[in-house]
């Protein structure tokens, strides 16, 4: 039979096209099995195939389930179609498996911005979210720390420390609302935010950046101090009694 | 197929059947599933740059066809690669239908993770259960952004009445991965317990699905809709406290 050109043709491209608008939804067992069936028997009638298949093993999940003998024992099946079948069941294992074992990376500074708008659906006042991360750059928890400005006196630096230490968190990212106007941080966020990153430095937590969001929009405020959060600077206004208390934990 | 496919997805075949899946390295695994799509030594190229620009088996298989295209990948050769967690869905699901028992909120649970692995979109599935928590079917109801406003709670409501439903259970996810309900996740729960109420059919929970994690919003926001104590073996790991 020529090559593009064969009688089954008209039908292989309106089941992809099917495919492709909704996935395997309102897939039939016999459809679905036939849409595989096609990348094996490419100038074949598959639904014959298709239909015996389930005759034989009664479900999609028999057909996957089936070994090679059983399979090759049904007419029509070779070795490549079995190989096609036992592909497509251990690459979905493995991926399954994989996506299991690793939580995503938030590595990445859009990636996280993603993140943080995901927090704020519907809230409608200004608040503060506090996402810790490990040391992989994975997510451990995000919860809501404030509610109220962020310049606020009544934010205090251990209401961020404590929850890091808590979980055990290797890096944070801070998140704060500005529900009633542009995303721009003033003055004060920008010194708060240069406070709480040096508080969570001195017990080794490292402040990644803190995203000022309004609606679907984010800053990131390190672009708003200059050197960004890498170099945490002073220590002078935090009172001394803090840096002893730390120190005094420092050496038990 | 050309000479070289032929004789290259027979060798693999045989090493598949004689070694086992574990013998092949994720690339290759993906080479020879290319294979069936395009010729051997495109299919080994195709394989290699996938890896380096997705990193991860999962991340290729997961990944949008715009991308793939970019890649240089033929519709043909995109559409194989989204079926294989497709095809993984779909049999979780009709191994589940009529058959298993889904009276723990953890089963539906871990079930909903596999239904939602080759989903990107936001998209609301239901549940339907029979009385002896049976599954009866599970309908996509709802795609791209959702809250209860764009979610048409009557025709759940109609679905749910007509596949004979004693139990509902609502699911929805949040491909962006995070695992904090939205206080119109909870609002949206409210009402759909309401509706499902007035015809008599139990909304047993409301599942958000994060990547592989999930969370029962009834359970974690009983008021004022208290969660059946025996649908829980044991309270999952709660959600960050607000």
């Amino acid at each position: 039979m020529e090559k593009g050109n064969h009688p089954g043709k008209g039908h292989r491209s309106r089941v992809k096209q099917k495919f492709r608008a909704g996935g395997l939804t309102g897939f039939l067992p016999h459809e679905m099995l036939e849409l595989l069936l096609f990348y094996a028997l490419p100038y074949k009638d598959t639904k014959p195939l298709a239909r015996r298949l389930l005759d034989r093993f009664t479900s999609p999940t028999g057909v996957f389930d089936a070994t090679e003998a059983q399979l090759l024992s049904v007419e029509g099946i070779g070795q490549q179609t079995a190989a096609l079948f036992a592909l497509v069941r251990h690459i979905g294992e493995r991926a399954a498996q994989m996506s299991e074992s690793s939580d995503p990376c938030y590595n990445d500074y859009e990636r996280m911005g993603e993140f943080v708008l995901s927090c704020f659906e519907g809230e409608t006042q200004a608040c503060t979210y506090l996402i810790l991360l490990n040391n992989r750059f994975q997510i451990i928890s995000s919860r809501k720390v404030f509610e109220g400005r962020f310049s606020s006196a009544a934010l205090q630096p251990k209401m961020l420390v404590l929850p890091a230490l808590e979980q055990r968190a290797s890096m944070a990212v801070l998140a704060s609302s500005h529900p009633d106007r542009i995303p721009r941080p003033d003055e004060y966020e920008v010194e708060t935010t240069r406070a709480m990153s040096d508080a969570f430095y001195l017990v080794g937590v490292k402040l990644l950046e803190h995203y000022i969001v309004s609606g679907h929009h984010y800053v990131p405020i390190s672009r708003c101090i200059p050197g960004g959060l890498e170099e945490p600077v002073a220590y002078d206004h935090f009172n001394a009694s803090r840096t002893i208390a730390l120190g005094k934990e420092g050496k038990p | 197929m050309n000479k070289q496919t032929a004789l290259f997805r027979a060798e693999q075949a045989a090493r598949l059947r004689a070694q086992g899946a574990d013998d092949f390295t994720d690339r290759q695994l993906l080479q020879f599933l290319l294979s069936y799509a395009l010729p051997a030594e495109v299919a080994e190229h195709r394989a290699t740059a996938l890896f380096d620009t997705f990193g991860t088996l999962h991340a290729v298989l997961t990944a949008p066809e715009a991308a793939l295209r970019e890649q240089g990948l033929p519709d043909h050769a995109a559409l194989l690669l989204s079926l294989v967690l497709q095809v993984r869905a779909f049999v979780a699901e009709h191994a589940a239908r009529g058959v298993r028992r889904f009276d723990k909120a953890e089963l539906l649970g871990r079930y909903l993770v596999e239904i939602y692995a080759p989903v990107r979109v936001e998209t609301v599935y239901l549940c339907l259960l029979d009385a002896q928590y049976k599954l009866l079917d599970t309908v996509r109801v709802a795609e791209g952004s959702v809250n209860s406003a764009n979610l048409n709670i009557r025709r759940m409501v109609e679905r749910a009445l007509e596949g004979g439903a004693s139990f509902a259970v609502v699911a929805h996810n949040h491909p962006s991965g995070n695992t904090q309900p939205s206080s119109q996740d909870l609002a949206t729960t409210a009402r759909l317990h309401a509706a499902f109420s007035v015809v008599g059919i139990t909304l047993l929970e409301h599942i958000l699905v994060a990547g592989n994690r999930f969370v029962p919003l009834i359970l974690h926001a009983p008021d004022p809709y208290p969660p059946r104590p025996d649908f829980y073996t044991e309270p999952p790991p709660a959600p960050d406290p607000r």
